[in-house]
C-alpha cells in the first residue's frame, strides 16, 4: 500500500513537471479573426484588437519588425476597414501581454 | 395545489415561448473612422456578427442615435448610408452626426432586419491630430513631375500623371479648389484596400477647374534601405498631422480645409463640396 502511494505521487509529480514544460511562455500561438481596433500612428502601432469567431476579443502589441502580409503594421487599419480576416501569430510576454510576431491574411 | 403549480409551470413555458426571443449574439458596431473631433460630423462604422462576419449592404438599412455619454438626453438621430468597398462583398456605413462636444459618445444603431444590436462608443476629441475643417491647409512644397520620374513620385500602378504636375503649395494658392489624396497604394495588398485614390481619379475629368493631387505617404520608397518609418514620412504628411492613411482633404479657393475624409468615400461626398 505504501509503495502504491509513493508510485502514484511520483507519477503525479512527473505529470505536473511535464505539463509545466509544455507551456513555456515562448510558445507560439495563433488567433484568427477580424481587426476591431488599432491604436497608434502611421509609423508606430501601439496595440490592436482581434475578434475571433467565438466572439472573444484579443489585445495584441506588435513585436519589433512585425509585418502584416509584409506591409507595415499600419496596414492593420486597412483590414479594420475591409473586414478581411487575419491570422495573428503571437507569444505571451513576461507580463502576460500578447506580443504579435506576424500577421497574415487568413 | 399541485395542479395549480403544474398549470403555472406550463403557462410560464408557453409565455416564454411566445415572447420575442432574446438574441444571445447581437450585431456589433465597430468604428472605422480615426481622428474624430468636434466639428467633424462623419462617422464610419462596420456592422459585424459577433462571430466576426461582416454584415451590411444596400438592402440592410441602418439608423443611428448618438448621445454624449455624460449628456444622454442629447440625442442626434440619422440614417446611415452603406458604402461598398467591394460590391456585394464588403462595405461600411457612413453617418453624419453633429459631434458638438468633446468626450465619449454612445452610438446606438438599428438594422432593418430587426436583429438586436449592441451600442458602441466613440471618442470625440477637442481638436483632431490632423488639420481640421476650417483651418488653413499647410502649404508645403511637394515633389512633381518637373523634378522626378513618375515611378519616384507614386506607388500607384496606374498613375494619373496630372495628379503629379503641381506642387501642393502652388495648388493651395492658385485660387482654385483642391482635392489632396494622401495614400500609399504599394501597401494595399488586398483587393478591398485603398479604393479612395481610384475614386478620386475618376472625378478628375468631371472637375477640370479643381486641382487634384496625390501625395505618397513615404518618401524615398525606391531607394535602397527604405523603411516605412518616421524618417521617411513625407513632409506634407507630417505637416498635415496624419496618423493613418488613406486620407482625402478638400480645400477651398482660399486654402482652407472644407472637408476631410479617411478610410472610404461614399458617392457624392466630395462632389458636393466641389459643386458648392
Amino acid at each position: 500500500m505504501k509503495r502504491t502511494t509513493i508510485l502514484i505521487l511520483a507519477v503525479l509529480v512527473f505529470a505536473v513537471v511535464l505539463a509545466g514544460c509544455s507551456t513555456t511562455p515562448d510558445s507560439v500561438h495563433e488567433v484568427v479573426g477580424v481587426v476591431t481596433g488599432v491604436t497608434g500612428n502611421l509609423t508606430d502601432i501601439e496595440s490592436f484588437v482581434v475578434l475571433d469567431s467565438e466572439g472573444n476579443s484579443h489585445l495584441f502589441e506588435p513585436a519589433d519588425g512585425m509585418t502584416v502580409n509584409g506591409a507595415p503594421p499600419s496596414h492593420l487599419r486597412d483590414h479594420l476597414v475591409s473586414g478581411e480576416t487575419v491570422r495573428v501569430f503571437f507569444h505571451e510576454g513576461s507580463s502576460g501581454t500578447r506580443i504579435a510576431d506576424d500577421v497574415m491574411d487568413a | 395545489m399541485r395542479r395549480i403549480l403544474l398549470l403555472t409551470v406550463v403557462l410560464s413555458f408557453f409565455a416564454s415561448a411566445c415572447s420575442a426571443p432574446e438574441t444571445a449574439n447581437p450585431l456589433i458596431g465597430i468604428r472605422a473612422s480615426t481622428d474624430s473631433a468636434v466639428g467633424d460630423n462623419r462617422l464610419l462604422f462596420a456592422v459585424h456578427e459577433i462571430s466576426g462576419v461582416r454584415r451590411g449592404g444596400p438592402d440592410e438599412a441602418v439608423s443611428v442615435v448618438a448621445s454624449p455619454l455624460d449628456s444622454p438626453d442629447v440625442k442626434y438621430a440619422a440614417d446611415a448610408t452603406y458604402v461598398p468597398i467591394i460590391d456585394g462583398v464588403t462595405g461600411l456605413y457612413v453617418v453624419h452626426i453633429p459631434f458638438d462636444t468633446a468626450g465619449i459618445w454612445q452610438i446606438d444603431f438599428t438594422v432593418s432586419t430587426g436583429e438586436d444590436t449592441d451600442s458602441f462608443l466613440v471618442d470625440i476629441k477637442e481638436q483632431p491630430l490632423s488639420v481640421a475643417v476650417g483651418e488653413m491647409a499647410p502649404a508645403v512644397a511637394t515633389p512633381t513631375l518637373a523634378q522626378f520620374a513618375i515611378k519616384d513620385l507614386t506607388t500607384d500602378p496606374n498613375p494619373l500623371l496630372s495628379m503629379y504636375q503641381m506642387s501642393l503649395d502652388v495648388a493651395l494658392t492658385n485660387g482654385q479648389k483642391s482635392v489632396v489624396v494622401f495614400s500609399t497604394p504599394a501597401y494595399c495588398t488586398s483587393s478591398a484596400c485603398g479604393p479612395m485614390l481610384d475614386q478620386v481619379k475618376d472625378m478628375v475629368t468631371q472637375f477640370p477647374e479643381v486641382n487634384f493631387l496625390h501625395i505618397e505617404v513615404y518618401e524615398g520608397f525606391r531607394k535602397a534601405g527604405f523603411a516605412p518609418d518616421e524618417n521617411h514620412l513625407a513632409p506634407s504628411v507630417v505637416a498635415f498631422g496624419l496618423a493613418s492613411e488613406p486620407w482625402v482633404f478638400v480645400v477651398d479657393e482660399t486654402g482652407a480645409v472644407s472637408g476631410r475624409f479617411d478610410g472610404v468615400l461614399a458617392d457624392g461626398e466630395i462632389e458636393s463640396l466641389l459643386r458648392n
